[in-house]
């Protein structure tokens, strides 16, 4: 069995371990308790070989990814038409649209007028992207009670 | 049948996981501390530099080949390492992780084993980007044997299952590179004519055994292919705990030593605890350079009987503390604490001692603690002040590289 992702409590931000236990009144829920939701478990299908990386320019910008965006990949999967791979190209780590058609292989960055580009020289792919993650606001910091 | 899959300069493998572009350049990387050459890319050993050859000697070669340096970073290492046995052990039920870089996997009940290999090696070389290699056979030692072979095939697939194969890959195998026969039993072995793996199964097994005891009988028994090392899928007990590391430079001050030895004290009591271990007596050792015959030299050495098995950071660094100060003498230039935690009993059966103060559960509760806030804040949040703040013993690591896979602040950045 995998080790179980997951992220260890903040007890800043939890400072009750087991919120449920009531001293006055038993939990009418006691019996149907289920886990809070985790992201890491929509995420990441196969914790031993995913790796994250971010993107470090808006070169993908016409695919909705934009510098910060944290992306999950992982090394297991093989690249396939249209996936979206991690590779290192031209002497640099890089996020790109991967194109099979026929014998050929192309590589693009989803921009409408721009055509992809035919690769010649063998690819070192290192993973595909299951999910980019795109920051949107972060929360200011929130209340913590003194200590 | 038995594989042992072994990672190729897993270090060497592991920095380049991260920089291709260093696939075609020699590569080294360096003991801590940048002391000695511990994983060598073939570029660099084709350029001569042997294992274990101390930084500074090939310092000329390094700048006149562009050879590239790394620091070991073992961060990275375990956290690849860890990724390469799980990948593995998707393959078999049986499971033995030998090393940092090594795994032997029962293979019983599969029919076509070099099929089986071929699979399990480009599924691992594919997932992990770790070059391996995997040698087969029906016993463990052979399987070491053929791994050997395996890294100089261009396939990283050695079988060795018919008698044939075996008695062709013994021939012309040295005695010295068979797993469990160290230098002492290569010497003597030579000078017996035995300079071979096939001269040495040629023997009697009474002969064997009068040489070489009773593990070298076993060995005797595996090369013929009857098994005698079963797989240890559950290690034992450990017997003792460690942490020692030299340095980054040589130092007379009492203060950093005692630094030093809080920080190491810390870790072991650590270990301990994620052990679920106590320790009944600790063992401290100061260390001078022994690579420098021009000072004088001075290892002194103090066991400390615990009077309550404890595992708890606070108690434990006080008796280290307290060693060392026994121990410390200003007239030498120490390089090196060595701290050991023996006679480990499990932490379910301590026994207390009737006649002396026990604030254990205190400390224990502070220990606790101590874990967790290192756990969730990363290691070192919280420490015992005589830990120091500024570390001027701390390892020499120049060359290390980032955290890929552990700090976010480290992960790949690409365009």
């Amino acid at each position: 069995m995998l080790k179980q992702v997951h992220t260890p409590q903040d007890p800043a931000l939890e400072p009750l371990l087991h919120p449920e236990q009531a001293s006055g009144f038993v939990s009418p829920a006691e019996d149907y308790l289920e886990g809070r939701l985790s992201i890491l478990e929509r995420l990441v299908k196969d914790p031993v070989n995913t790796y994250y990386a971010e993107a470090d320019s808006n070169e993908l910008s016409a695919l909705g990814i934009c510098k910060g965006t944290l992306f999950v990949y992982d090394t297991s999967m093989k690249a396939t038409h249209n996936a979206l791979v991690v590779l290192w190209y031209q002497g640099e780590w890089k996020v790109r649209q991967y194109y099979v058609i026929g014998k050929h292989v192309y590589l693009g960055t989803g921009k409408e007028n721009e055509e992809p580009e035919l690769v010649s020289e063998e690819l070192l792919i290192r993973g595909v992207v299951t999910w980019s993650c795109r920051p949107h606001q972060h929360k200011p910091k929130c209340y913590v009670r003194p200590r | 049948m038995f594989a042992l899959v072994d990672a190729n300069n897993f270090y060497v493998s592991c920095e380049r996981l991260f920089r291709p572009e260093l696939n075609t350049r020699p590569v080294v990387v360096l003991s801590n501390n940048d002391g000695c050459a511990i994983s060598r890319s073939n570029e660099a050993k084709a350029l001569g530099i042997k294992m274990g050859v101390p930084y500074f000697q090939i310092k000329a070669l390094v700048e006149q080949h562009h050879i590239a340096i790394f620091s070991s970073n073992y961060t990275l290492y375990a956290d690849i390492s860890a990724r390469i046995m799980n990948n593995l052990a998707r393959f078999s039920p049986e499971v033995e992780v030998y090393s940092i870089d090594e795994c032997f996997l029962g293979l019983n009940g599969i029919s076509n084993v070099s099929d089986y290999a071929q699979t399990l090696r480009s599924t691992v070389v594919h997932n992990t980007g770790i070059p391996v290699s995997v040698g087969i056979a029906p016993t463990k030692t052979l399987a070491k044997l053929a791994n050997k072979l395996a890294k100089k095939s261009s396939s990283g697939i050695c079988v060795l299952q018919s008698e044939e194969e075996i008695t062709n890959a013994l021939s012309n195998f040295p005695i010295g590179d068979l797993w469990g026969i160290g230098r002492a039993y290569h010497k003597k072995l030579a000078l017996e004519n035995v300079f071979t793996a096939a001269q040495l199964r040629a023997q009697t097994p009474a002969w064997v055994k009068h040489m070489l005891t009773i593990q070298g009988l076993r060995l005797y028994h595996e090369l013929w292919g009857r098994p005698c090392i079963p797989l240890k899928e559950v290690l034992d007990r450990k017997q003792g705990i460690c942490t020692s590391r030299s340095f980054g430079k040589l130092t007379n001050s009492l203060d950093e030593l005692i630094e030093a030895t809080t920080a190491y004290t810390s870790r072991l009591a650590e270990k301990l605890r994620a052990d679920k271990s106590c320790a009944t007596l600790l063992h401290v050792q100061l260390l001078t350079n022994r690579f420098r015959p021009d000072l004088p030299q001075y290892n002194p050495y103090i066991s400390l009987p615990l009077a309550h098995p404890i595992s708890n950071t606070p108690d434990l660094v006080k008796a280290a503390i307290g060693g060392v100060k026994a121990l410390y003498s200003p007239r030498y230039q120490y390089s090196k604490v060595m701290v050991m935690a023996t006679g480990l009993i499990p932490e379910q059966e301590v026994q207390l001692h009737l006649f002396s103060p026990w604030n254990g559960p205190k400390n224990n509760a502070l220990s606790s603690l101590m874990d967790k806030l290192n756990t969730h804040y990363g290691s070192g949040t919280i420490r015992m002040a005589s830990e120091g703040y500024k570390k001027h013993w701390a390892m020499k690591r120049e060359n290390v590289s980032p955290n890929y896979t552990t700090a976010w602040d480290d992960i790949l950045r690409v365009g």
